[in-house]
């Protein structure tokens, strides 16, 4: 179990991104904004490889950054898992060898080797263990990645855009991969994306960007009975064609 | 005058194997430094590592008597620890060589750096594995192709290398004549026969190490396309 809290500031040439939030386990926080408005920044913070000006970021109870005690954890040293729009799977390594690829050097080869067989068997990819990425479909790619983000056992998972290049039957095999792991790991979610309806329905709390301030945070249902702006209301957009809305 | 074409033809590939060792180890260095790292005044040692792609062979032999030579930094260096000159000697050959082949494989490694998908660097370090190990496990092999390529064009460079290594080795027989100063002194003596010998020969050897380095990088391209090990 392990709650994040962000608390960052970071100066940028456009706009200054100075955002206060937190995401309990089992929780899918969904980042939603316009373009160019500091969301992949957003992740790139939470993963270490950019550093904020200051603030705080807190997972369970580790601290990842501190400006104030001088912490600031390299991203190899965070137990963050990520998943990329186009998976990021190492080419050069076959499909087993990428699920396994977090546990070497930490996990000795016998065990390692039990571990990714029942990896492979949970997201059912055992057939393509031996085949390159290019040789997989997209399905597979993404229990792929799924694996080997989820195979290290990591206590928080970022999500750019996952679904944005897939089609409808893989966006819902998707979804129903991320619910089952969500609720096996209880960790916290953060799922990046420009367009909302793809992943409302996996959403427990929407968080809306514009220039690196958050302009509102609730469930979808909150923010659409109740945008705190109109900016808010345009960014939604006309929800109620893609879930049912209770007007009350 | 009788030449040693065989000692020259040993001297060459010497000359240009050693060179090259050296241009992998700090060229790959300096590309990863040049991409990833990107210190204080990249942009200035990009361009002076491309100079010499681009300088006369003349310049690039006269900047490095300066430096070889009896009074430069690294030539009295050398006098103080070795009592001998660097001048005139099959190691002056290898340090033109190394330096007008160095460019070539700094420019292919970072180019083949630069191609990589920087989401797999950040998965690999979501993944636990520091810079060292992601570049051990993912950059070096992906880069590989380029890398290897790289090094078959050094190779070649510093084996055809002539107009630095003349100034800093001289063309003394039996010591510093690599097969182009050869080549050289043996069509200035109307020696055209031998010529025309050593020189479809040489043609022969680049020609193979080209075709070596295709058949590599293309194993390497048809393994990532989804064939199977």
């Amino acid at each position: 179990m392990s709650r994040l809290q962000v608390k960052i500031e970071k100066e940028l040439a456009e706009f200054k991104l100075a955002v206060n939030f937190s995401v309990d386990s089992e929780q899918t926080l969904v980042v939603i904004g316009p373009s160019g408005t500091g969301k992949s920044l957003l992740l790139q913070l939470l993963q270490g490889v950019i550093t904020p000006d200051h603030g705080t970021i807190q997972l369970g109870e580790r601290t990842l950054y501190n400006s104030e005690q001088g912490v600031d954890l390299p991203p190899y040293q965070r137990d963050i898992g990520l998943l990329f729009q186009d998976f990021a799977l190492f080419p050069h390594l076959t499909v087993e060898q990428n699920v396994e690829y977090g546990l070497l050097g930490t996990v000795q080869r016998e065990e390692r080797l039990q571990l990714v067989a029942n990896y492979l068997e949970r997201f059912s990819i055992q057939d393509v263990a031996r085949r390159y990425p290019a040789a997989i479909s997209g399905g597979e790619s993404q229990r792929v990645a799924m694996a080997r983000a989820m195979i290290t056992g990591p206590s928080l998972l970022l999500l750019d855009e996952p679904v944005s290049a897939l089609d409808n039957e893989l966006q819902q095999q998707f979804f129903d991969l991320l619910r089952e792991v969500r609720g096996e790991y209880q960790i916290p979610v953060i799922l990046v994306t420009h367009d909302l309806y793809h992943v409302i329905k996996v959403s427990d709390e929407l968080l809306i960007l514009n220039r690196g301030r958050i302009l509102q945070q609730g469930s979808w249902k909150e923010l659409y009975r109740s945008p705190a702006t109109s900016s808010v209301r345009k960014i939604l957009g006309p929800i109620e064609r893609y879930v049912e809305v209770d007007r009350q | 005058m009788e030449y040693n074409l065989l000692f020259s033809f040993k001297l060459s590939l010497f000359v240009a194997g050693i060179s090259t060792i050296l241009v992998l180890i700090t060229g790959v260095g300096l590309a990863y430094l040049l991409v990833y790292q990107r210190p204080r005044g990249h942009q200035l040692l990009d361009i002076a590592l491309t100079l010499p792609l681009v300088l006369p062979p003349t310049i690039i032999g006269y900047y490095l008597i300066t430096l070889l030579g009896r009074n430069g930094v690294i030539g009295q260096l050398v006098l103080d620890l070795t009592g001998d000159s660097l001048m005139f000697t099959p190691q002056a050959a290898i340090c033109a060589a190394y330096v007008v082949s160095l460019p070539l494989m700094v420019k292919s490694c970072k180019s083949s750096f630069e191609s990589i998908d920087p989401h797999l660097l950040a998965a690999s370090y979501s993944l636990g594995h520091n810079r060292f190990s992601t570049f051990w496990r993912i950059t070096l092999p992906l880069a590989r192709p380029g890398i290897l390529a790289g090094v078959i064009l050094s190779f070649a460079r510093a084996l055809g290398e002539f107009g630095a290594t003349l100034m800093v080795a001289g063309n003394i027989p039996g010591k510093t004549d690599t097969v182009p100063l050869a080549i050289y002194s043996l069509v200035e003596s109307g020696q055209f026969v031998r010529a025309n010998q050593v020189v479809l020969i040489y043609t022969l050897i680049a020609a193979i190490f080209l075709l070596i380095s295709n058949i590599l990088g293309g194993r390497n391209l048809r393994a990532w396309k989804g064939e199977q090990r």
